[in-house]
């Protein structure tokens, strides 16, 4: 009889953490994209967008850009004479290549809506952006604006 | 008490496999006519039928969806665009009422592909099922 109702219980709790965790399909824990996940944390490396391209050696435009991602779009076009690749095909490989070790796929649920938004009335598929979470520091001295 | 510790982490490990799972296997490969489809213990959902309720001309000659459907949806500029926009509108408006969100997840890689090499984003497509 004991084991019928931790049964129960035990199903209980499978359909409670069912439904949390389905919660987070509607939940928009990032609408400003990037830089509402890309944080500096308490963990053991800083994720902001510049502390990562800096530790892949990314040229200083990344640091003095403004709005993430719109800015890096200067020169992440997808023109055919753009100065680099375009974003769009980097993002995607940044987040979505090897699923079974990537970060994005395996903590955050791979969602494409972490950084495109979609106006159901419009229907009109966008991408998040949000303002840099780091002080720009030129010539030692920061800048704010 | 050991039963009570067998019962709870096997929940948990199938709990955790589950949720895994969700995040990774793909039930739509081949996008509208992998969920789109007819069955014995449902509504014939195929996006002919669908089509023919809202007065829709017939759609029997096209052979790959949505592929095929671009023949119409895409031959003048920024047409393309506008099917696009009208497959949004019907999955993501009134996302509390809207079945795709409701019971589907509103998932985008339902529909959409992603090669995980290159970066691009592409649209799922396959073979009609009428």
């Amino acid at each position: 009889m004991k084991r019928a109702w931790y049964l129960v219980g035990v199903t209980l709790l499978t359909l409670i953490t069912g439904a949390v965790y389905s919660g987070i399909v509607y939940a928009d824990e990032y609408p400003a994209g990037c830089v509402d996940c890309h944080v500096q944390g308490t963990g053991a490396q800083d994720m902001r967008i510049n502390a990562v391209l800096n530790r892949v050696g990314h040229g200083k435009a990344a640091e003095r850009s403004k709005d993430i991602p719109t800015d890096c779009l200067r020169c992440h076009s997808y023109a055919k004479d753009a100065w680099a690749s375009p974003l769009g095909n980097l993002v995607h490989r940044a987040h979505y290549k090897s699923p079974e070790e990537n970060a994005f796929t395996t903590q955050y649920g791979g969602s494409c809506q972490h950084c495109h938004n979609m106006e159901g009335e419009s229907g009109k598929a966008g991408l998040k952006s949000g303002e840099r979470n780091w002080t720009l520091v030129v010539g030692g001295e920061p800048v704010t604006d | 008490m050991k039963d009570r510790v067998r019962i709870f982490s096997l929940a948990a490990v199938a709990g955790l496999l589950a949720m895994t799972s969700l995040s990774h296997a793909d039930d739509y490969p081949q996008g509208c006519v992998d969920c789109h489809t007819d069955g014995p213990n449902q509504p014939d959902l195929r996006l002919k039928t669908l089509l023919g309720q809202i007065g829709h001309m017939s759609v029997r000659k096209v052979k790959k969806v949505p592929a095929g459907c671009g023949g119409c949806h895409g031959a003048g500029e920024g047409e393309e665009d506008t099917f696009a926009e009208m497959i949004h509108q019907i999955h993501y408006a009134v996302p509390k009422a809207n079945v795709f969100i409701t019971r589907f997840g509103g998932d985008c890689l339902h529909c959409h592909a992603l090669d995980v090499e290159s970066g691009d984003a592409m649209v799922k497509s396959g073979p009609a099922n009428w």
